[in-house]
């Protein structure tokens, strides 16, 4: 219902997201697209599909475990989407199977480790692409259960993983 | 750099640049309506398509003095276009549906799957009637000229390869979706 501004209870959601999770909905769109103008497009309709979700949103879980479903929902469709086109996806254990290669002199530029960060995120499947992005955020062990739908348990075996896997792909020189 | 570790990578994820896409409720309103009307216009241009190729079929169907051989493939284009018309009422689903965009990223995903592998399942029976159907009228629009038994091969051959070509995709994208969905299911 819109009160006296036109103001529905959804816009006044949106506001609040848009607020506290707008940079993090950023760097989720990086984690699914690497191209700029197709990430803008993705990030404006996970805002759009956001907006639209606030309808049904009951409060049975958190604002936050609410957004991080909807937003990475919406981008692993697209994923699906483009699958057919797309180099095929990768597990955890792929990922740590492959060889570092490290050039850890470059890995002292920053903007050389974020390069390879998204570009090793953005190989992964969506399920274990969606842990390591709400890794990186940040999220908890818990609250990342929640988000996948994993249990704790599974979650804090694939944050050990993906732990290791980031220390060896950015750190550790192959012998 | 060297002597961080994975919190560290995780420190510069989170310090990544903004890259300043944020919009406006209203923004967001147009840009929700543009989405819209994009929809509504591929749903009439499919569904022009469509109404061309029944009304075309149709006519050749209920025309007198059709071979029996064009009547026949006629019936099952338009079988073939009811099917597929079907199918795409079905495939536009497969966008993120609003009463699923708040599942779990798992059951969203196995859902999504799932309506994939049934799309791909179901693919096969509009291939099924619109070879045979297209082949059909082919065969009623050749027997006006003699029809050679080479001719005739030739187009059953093209028929039948089509059909095998188009089932072992199906089955192959079958099989690894299933692949996928198992796996989903084992690590719940």
């Amino acid at each position: 219902m819109a009160d006296f501004t036109g103001r529905t209870r959804r816009d006044d959601l949106y506001t609040e997201v848009a607020e506290q999770y707008g940079s993090a909905l950023e760097r989720l769109a990086r984690g699914y697209e690497g191209d700029p103008d197709k990430r803008r497009d993705l990030l404006q309709e996970i805002h759009i599909i956001l907006w639209r979700s606030f309808d049904r949103f009951d409060g049975r879980c958190s604002l936050r475990t609410w957004v991080y479903r909807v937003a990475h929902n919406a981008a692993t469709s697209l994923v699906l989407r483009r699958r057919a086109r797309a180099p095929s996806l990768v597990g955890l254990d792929e990922v740590a199977e492959m060889r570092a290669d490290v050039d850890v002199e470059a890995m002292a530029n920053r903007q050389h480790a974020l390069a390879r960060l998204m570009e090793l995120v953005r190989t992964l499947r969506p399920v274990d692409r969606q842990v390591v992005l709400l890794y990186l955020e940040g999220v908890d062990a818990d609250a990342i259960g929640e988000v996948v739908g994993l249990s704790p348990s599974n979650v804090a075996t694939r944050v050990h993983r993906i732990k290791q896997i980031l220390v060896r792909q950015f750190y550790e020189r192959e012998p | 750099m060297r002597d961080v570790d994975a919190e560290g990578i995780r420190r510069m994820w989170q310090e990544l640049p903004r890259e300043e896409h944020s919009m406006s409720i209203s923004e967001i309103q147009v840009k929700a309506a543009l989405l819209d009307d994009r929809v509504r216009r591929n749903n009439a241009g499919a569904a022009v398509a469509f109404g061309v190729i029944l009304i075309g079929n149709l006519v050749q169907l209920l025309m007198p003095g059709e071979h029996s051989y064009e009547r026949a493939g006629a019936a099952l284009i338009i079988a073939a276009a009811a099917s597929m018309l079907w199918l795409y009422w079905r495939a536009r689903s497969t966008a993120v549906r609003p009463d699923e965009s708040g599942l779990s990223c798992l059951k969203f995903y196995r859902a999504q799957l799932v309506r994939q592998q049934q799309l791909a399942g179901r693919f096969w029976l509009c291939v099924l009637a619109f070879v045979p159907g297209i082949a059909l009228s082919l065969m009623g629009g050749v027997s006006a000229r003699p029809l050679t038994p080479s001719r005739l091969t030739g187009l059953a051959a093209g028929g039948a390869l089509v059909i095998v070509v188009v089932v072992w995709m199906i089955v192959r994208e079958t099989r690894r979706l299933q692949a996928e969905l198992d796996e989903l299911d084992a690590i719940r």
